[in-house]
């Protein structure tokens, strides 16, 4: 189920979030410094310095919570795997509008944690625009809850955002609420960039796929120029991110940014007097 | 005159430091008058530096002080504590630059949320948060807000599209927090920011994102015999997997309230509600929506359907849905319009206890409100000058917000906490997120200075200072001191 390449020996697989509770407790017992992580596949992109004692996977926790298709927003365990969820949400005409360079297979809640270009953004906004709302546990133990299941809310602070990011240096990451798309009806191109304006009429969605390719998706329109290759699916979905995720591999790869100064204060704000995650106080 | 005013003065000099009772009176409320509190002074500030050297006096003076912009917001959220200070953005309305490549705007907090539409509208973009305020509401506000707007439906709210931010910390230091790629932050503090309620720092300049303007647009406007009816003709929009731009629902008393008044849009009249449709895109794809669109619209039985043919005539439906708001001033002396949200499959369940509501109260109300988000606006009419209206109002409004949260809703979808409904944030979150949203904010606002009583729930009576209708106090209990005037 984990990736090889991080030490799984030292690695607790959590399958409910009493058990994650008890690990991290456990661990804190021992005197023990502890990070989260899902299947290990970002951890060498976004922690590659990180040699806690312990990593606490959540990957052990995968299932779909509810899925609600008329208000188009589901709940997740945050050890599902991407492809999974892309997968069943396709059979009700449904998508995440998320995509990563390069990891379909890696967990939900590993991609919202860590840092990740959305392939998708130009149309679809950032990864963490997807995200309404999680279920969270904190250092010292306590599950909090954030956001909402509707798709618009301003009550309380969006100690969401704060979170998605972080890398789980402030929060583990056990449930996620999503909002979810239909799945656009269109044909897809891969082309140069520097043709872009060129292409005829003007596309429904732009995608980046590196600095000088974009794809172009247009509805019912059969795209002639010779410059742009169609895409094998006619759908966006399932195919087209697994498609785009691989033709992006290791394009997106930015060296990461310093530790925020503010880090520490919040970390201990989320839980006073407890260990920080990751081992610093 | 207190060293702290001399000081003031000497930063913006002194006719931009109000303290007569006549200036201070147009800040003592905002757009919820339930709530009034006079401040010892507004200060307007020029620009960053300015405001940077105002919050540095008034936190050595330990003075509790608010930003405000135009005073719009519906929550009760741009009110100082007695003693305290607003800072009153407005002054700073410039827009520093646009990016047309990058599809980029730098402005200043006080520029008016539509004055950025029109200057970049002629270089095909736009900015899509579009609040009902937008000719007023300054874009300041629109971030501390979280503000939305029928175009949200879509295009999401302002934290969507606001770039980065430069904010003053209560201490008066200076920090950008960005979301942008070349700015390379660790953690998404703009993101946090947005929809604080003014309670983190004093926001001195947003870079924000700007979209293209649509090669298409076809606003359509379907008249049904209820609410229920344009609700059901709203999901069943949504599940055909169509993505309009906007969903809006007005009822009957909103409509007649705009047709008597000067946004008149030309709404029919004996519809018991009508639903505002407005799909945009390329025209290759809105030659397969828009027919796509009207047959959903049909399939529930409007006993009308009309679009806009002309751009004018688009104009009109969004001036008398953007109005209505304001037509509400000819039913009563007051407006009160709340704001909650429901999941979308939950709206006539919600709009049918808003009617239970309004039989029990016996005021009047009428609806709009943001379907396609889910998002209610009641909007109760009643007399302020009656302390038992006032009551029953707030009251109703509370058992409104309390049915949204049953439903699996929100107390807020775009005006906020504020004072008005943070008695009512336990019943939303538990006793832990209430405690770390606390803790979170203390890492930035140590000190409770700025926009204190705000946003979260309070020691019982702090709130209760600022209400209108109970015994005005010399200061709020248990908060401040009200300042050094030494």
């Amino acid at each position: 189920m984990l990736e090889q390449h991080f030490a799984p020996e030292r690695t607790t697989v959590a399958g409910s979030i009493a058990s994650a509770q008890s690990l991290l407790a456990s661990a804190h017992g021992d005197g023990q410094s502890i990070l989260p992580c899902g299947r290990g596949s970002r951890l060498h992109r976004n922690l590659p310095d990180a040699k806690p004692d312990r990593w606490l996977s959540i990957a052990g926790m995968q299932e779909l919570l509810w899925l609600d298709v008329e208000d188009q927003t589901c709940a997740v365990q945050a050890g599902m795997q991407v492809s999974a969820l892309q997968e069943l949400l396709q059979s009700h005409g449904l998508m995440l509008e998320t995509c990563t360079p390069g990891d379909q297979e890696g967990t939900l809640g590993g991609m919202f944690q860590a840092r990740e270009f959305n392939l998708l953004e130009e149309c679809c906004g950032p990864l963490r625009d997807q995200v309404l709302g999680g279920t969270w546990l904190l250092s010292d133990g306590t599950i909090v809850k954030t956001g909402a299941r509707v798709v618009k809310s301003v009550a309380g602070y969006d100690v969401t955002r704060l979170f998605l990011g972080a890398r789980g240096r402030l929060a583990i990451c056990l449930e996620l609420i999503l909002r979810l798309r239909p799945i656009p009806m269109l044909h897809w191109y891969r082309g140069p960039r520097i043709h872009a304006k060129s292409a005829l009429p003007a596309p429904r969605l732009r995608v980046p796929i590196d600095d000088d390719h974009l794809l172009l998706a247009f509805a019912d329109f059969e795209l002639t120029d010779a410059r742009w290759t169609p895409l094998p699916s006619e759908q966006a979905g399932l195919q087209l991110t697994a498609y785009l995720s691989e033709a992006a591999r290791g394009t997106f790869d930015t060296p990461l940014p310093a530790d925020s100064a503010w880090l520490q204060d919040l970390a201990e704000a989320c839980a006073p007097g407890a260990p920080h995650l990751g081992g610093s106080r | 005159m207190s060293s702290w005013k001399k000081r003031l003065q000497e930063v913006v000099g002194a006719r931009h430091v109000l303290e007569d009772p006549a200036s201070l009176l147009a800040y003592e409320s905002d757009a919820l008058t339930l709530f009034r509190c006079k401040p010892a002074a507004v200060v307007l500030p020029a620009d960053a530096e300015q405001v940077q050297r105002i919050v540095k006096v008034l936190h050595e003076a330990k003075l509790p002080f608010t930003a405000r912009g135009a005073g719009t917001g519906l929550s009760g959220g741009a009110l100082v504590p007695e003693g305290g200070v607003i800072l009153c953005l407005t002054r700073m309305n410039r827009i520093h630059s646009v990016d047309v490549e990058a599809r980029i705007a730098r402005v200043e907090p006080g520029v008016v949320n539509l004055d950025l539409s029109r200057r970049v509208g002629e270089f095909g973009l736009r900015y899509a948060p579009d609040p009902a305020s937008q000719t007023v509401s300054t874009l300041g506000g629109n971030l501390a807000e979280n503000a939305g707007g029928p175009m949200c439906f879509l295009h999401g709210t302002t934290t969507n599209h606001v770039l980065a931010a430069d904010v003053v910390l209560p201490d008066g230091a200076r920090e950008t927090w960005s979301a942008l790629p070349e700015d390379a932050q660790d953690l998404d503090l703009r993101g946090f920011l947005c929809g604080s309620e003014g309670t983190l720092g004093v926001v001195v300049g947003l870079t924000l994102k700007l979209i293209p303007m649509p090669e298409q647009v076809v606003t359509f406007l379907a008249a049904y015999a209820d609410v229920p009816q344009a609700c059901a003709a709203v999901a069943g929009i949504v599940q055909r997997g169509l993505r309009p731009v906007a969903l809006e629902v007005m009822d009957q008393r909103a409509i007649k309230a705009v047709e008597s008044s000067v946004y008149r849009a030309g709404l029919p009249l004996d519809a018991g509600a009508v639903l505002i449709a407005e799909m945009e895109g390329p025209t290759v794809l809105m030659e397969q929506a828009v027919p796509q669109l009207e047959e959903a619209l049909r399939a529930f039985e409007p006993s009308r359907l009309d679009w806009a043919e002309t751009e004018a005539q688009r104009i009109a439906i969004w001036k008398g849905r953007k109005g209505a708001g304001g037509a509400m001033g000819q039913l009563a002396p007051d407006s009160y319009v709340m704001d909650g949200v429901v999941p979308r499959s939950k709206l006539a369940e919600v709009m049918a206890f808003v009617e239970e509501v309004e039989e029990e109260v016996g005021l009047p109300v009428a609806n709009l409100f943001h379907a396609g988000d889910g998002n209610i606006h009641p909007h109760f009419s009643y007399d302020a000058r009656d302390a038992a209206q006032c009551h029953l109002v707030e009251e109703a409004g509370a058992k409104i917000l309390r049915k949204c949260l049953e439903l699996g809703g929100s107390l807020s979808g775009e005006h906020g906490i504020g004072l008005e409904k943070q008695h009512l944030l336990r019943e939303q979150y538990g006793e832990a997120e209430i405690a770390l949203m606390e803790r979170l904010r203390r890492v930035f606002n140590p000190e409770d200075l700025l926009n204190a009583g705000k946003g979260l729930p309070q020691p019982r009576g702090c709130a209760e200072a600022f209400h209108r209708h109970r015994t005005p106090t010399d200061s709020v209990p248990g908060t401040h001191p009200g300042g050094t005037d030494a």
